[in-house]
């Protein structure tokens, strides 16, 4: 067992909550059977999700703050996209080598991010994002659609299903996959060792820790997830483009979806990114208005609960069960 | 094998050969060679700034010498990085307190069990754990965190899982330091500076502590800038001042060498500290 336990931060009140708004997104399909678009913008929302926590593990948890996390997902939606044209694999296989091909993208960047640190590596990430996007808009028209600089259709080769409610189910099963699996990482003793290095690299040093290859490994893991949100996001929409997968303000969206749900917690960037991707599809009679509306509350989230809403809301609800039984709570494991 | 041999019975377990580290054109350390033998307290003193802790970073790979070697157990370690120097049995107390901030006192010290290897059962998480009690309750966190160590018996009803090292007063970090190094298992111990900001009486327990771990066969290297405080804890002492080896000897010799006066008084004006 890798898994360590700590009394301290079990929060129960937060467990019930989430098993509750679990078993609620199991309903949606149920209740609203003919809303299409709600399910499509839950689908989208699960993505970000996914690729909100692919970035937490590696920035929130190991401190390697990335500004460039499209880099992942682009190698992921490219390699998805590739494959189901040229081959016409399984999904599960070729969303499988999305992430592995994402994976192998994060060993290559992490090489380099070794030897830098703080806006250094930051600004490394973010280039080569713009570096992938630009490489791919050479791609020759041939193989993609004609007119746009280095999109590859692949309907119906990558099309996982007509049926919406399916799909959703499909991407909230993936999620939540993905959640428990990088909550157990980031619990365990591996994920001890990443939040050592994002406190003190030098003390995890001198704690015996090898940073490099934890580091390395943070980044693997990072792209493996980022690569397979990216390339579920080319199932979901039915085609790859850099402007699709590799905008940079994906880059920074999920920074902001990850800050405000709470950095170095795993589930609060769920919760970041499906109010990211709810406001940005339900607020859409606003026009450019969402955009402004979105980033205002971000700032406003950033000056006054710094920490994110999630780890803020813990801190609450302990506060007020604690004052309400007026006593402090058995610490048994 | 390629120690020095030297008068005494037994050998050093740490060998600093000729060791040299310049910055540009700065030499900070220039041609510093003494050993450290297999179970003494060193006392290893200089002014401000005479390379103290920068010697401590070129034995535990945090610098890479510029010239020279350290040996320990009669291998050659220089250069190789910090993680496989303490694994192989060196740890180091930093000047300033570096904690975990965000990390519990009793994570803080089990970052110190960590394996490297991702894909491994050993040490278990009940070997880990136990060795997280026991430098907790030897170093005195637990009552830091304030528990009554005979009511510490399980990590998990341990105090220290509830505090966080914000919360804890200066000479608790400094058990903080001491109970991560020790949880790496070290042979040799680097202490920087461990008593600084002490009161006498926290002087007078750490120095136990000190004693205990050196009855267990640990080798442990003091660093501080003026030799009161380790007069009666130190059997032997290393003065170096600009990166140079000044004198080396008993505490008491060392004290009436009139080089070293000259060096402290030239130094600091804190001439007086050393007698």
């Amino acid at each position: 067992m890798i898994l360590h336990r700590r009394g301290r931060t079990r929060s129960y009140p937060i467990a019930v909550l989430l098993l509750l708004l679990l078993i609620a997104s199991a309903l949606v399909p149920q209740f609203f059977p003919k809303n299409s678009f709600l399910l499509s913008v839950l689908i989208l929302a699960n993505i970000w999700a996914i690729l909100a926590m692919s970035w937490d593990i590696l920035s929130g948890y190991a401190g390697q703050i990335s500004f460039g996390h499209s880099f992942f997902f682009g190698l992921g939606g490219y390699t998805t996209a590739f494959l189901s044209v040229l081959y016409g694999w399984s999904p599960i296989l070729v969303i499988a080598l999305g992430g592995v091909v994402a994976a192998l993208g994060g060993l290559l960047i992490a090489a380099p991010a070794l030897r830098l640190r703080g806006p250094y590596l930051s600004l490394m990430t973010l280039v080569a994002a713009l570096a992938l996007d630009r490489l791919l808009r050479l791609l020759k028209p041939e193989i993609g659609i004609p007119g746009a600089e280095g999109a590859i259709l692949c309907i119906p080769q990558c099309l996982l299903t007509y049926n919406t409610a399916l799909k959703y189910y499909y991407s909230l099963g993936l999620m939540i996959l993905i959640a428990g699996a990088l909550y157990t990482l980031a619990r365990s003793r591996i994920g001890l060792a990443f939040e050592a290095i994002r406190d003190d690299e030098e003390a995890a040093q001198a704690a015996g820790i090898n940073t490099a290859k934890y580091k390395t490994l943070a980044f693997a893991i990072s792209g493996f997830v980022a690569g397979v949100s990216g390339a579920f996001y080319v199932y979901h929409i039915g085609s790859a483009s850099p402007s699709s997968l590799l905008d940079l303000e994906h880059s920074i969206e999920v920074i902001v979806a990850a800050v405000l749900g709470g950095m170095g917690t795993i589930i609060g960037p769920i919760f970041g990114a499906y109010f990211l991707v709810l406001v940005r599809e339900y607020l859409r009679f606003l026009g450019g208005w969402r955009f402004f509306v979105l980033f205002a509350v971000a700032l406003l989230v950033l000056f006054f609960v710094p920490r994110g809403v999630l780890p803020e809301l813990r801190l609450k609800l302990r506060q007020w069960l604690q004052s309400g039984s007026g006593q402090r709570r058995n610490q048994k494991v | 094998m390629t120690m020095k041999s030297k008068t005494n019975t037994i050998g050093p377990i740490l060998v600093l050969d000729r060791l040299t580290k310049s910055f540009g054109g700065l030499h900070a350390v220039s041609e510093l060679s003494f050993d450290v033998r297999d179970g003494e307290i060193l006392g290893f003193i200089g002014p401000n700034g005479a390379g103290k802790t920068t010697v401590f970073n070129l034995i535990t790979g945090v610098y890479r010498p510029t010239r020279g070697r350290v040996l320990f157990q009669g291998q050659d370690i220089s250069g190789w990085p910090p993680y496989r120097v303490v694994n192989a049995g060196i740890a180091r107390t930093f000047q300033i307190p570096r904690p975990f901030r965000h990390k519990t006192v009793d994570q803080n010290v089990e970052i110190s069990t960590l394996p490297n290897e991702i894909f491994t059962r050993y040490p278990s998480r009940r070997e880990r754990r136990e060795r997280v009690l026991q430098c907790c309750t030897r170093t005195g966190l637990c009552e830091v965190c304030g528990q009554d160590p005979s009511q510490c018996h399980d990590v998990s009803s341990c105090a220290c899982r509830r505090e966080f090292p914000n919360t804890l007063p200066h000479a608790g970090l400094r058990k903080l330091e001491v109970a991560k190094a020790l949880a790496t298992e070290p042979a040799l111990l680097l202490l920087d500076e461990p008593f600084a900001g002490l009161t006498v009486a926290e002087v007078e327990e750490l120095s136990e502590l000190l004693r205990d771990l050196q009855r267990e066969g640990r080798t442990l290297v003091i660093v501080d800038h003026n030799m009161r405080g380790l007069m009666k804890l130190v059997e032997r002492v290393v003065v170096i001042h600009f990166g140079t080896k000044l004198a080396e000897g008993a505490p008491g010799e060392v004290a009436q060498n009139p080089v070293v006066q000259e060096a402290y008084l030239a130094g600091s004006g804190a001439g007086d500290e050393t007698a």
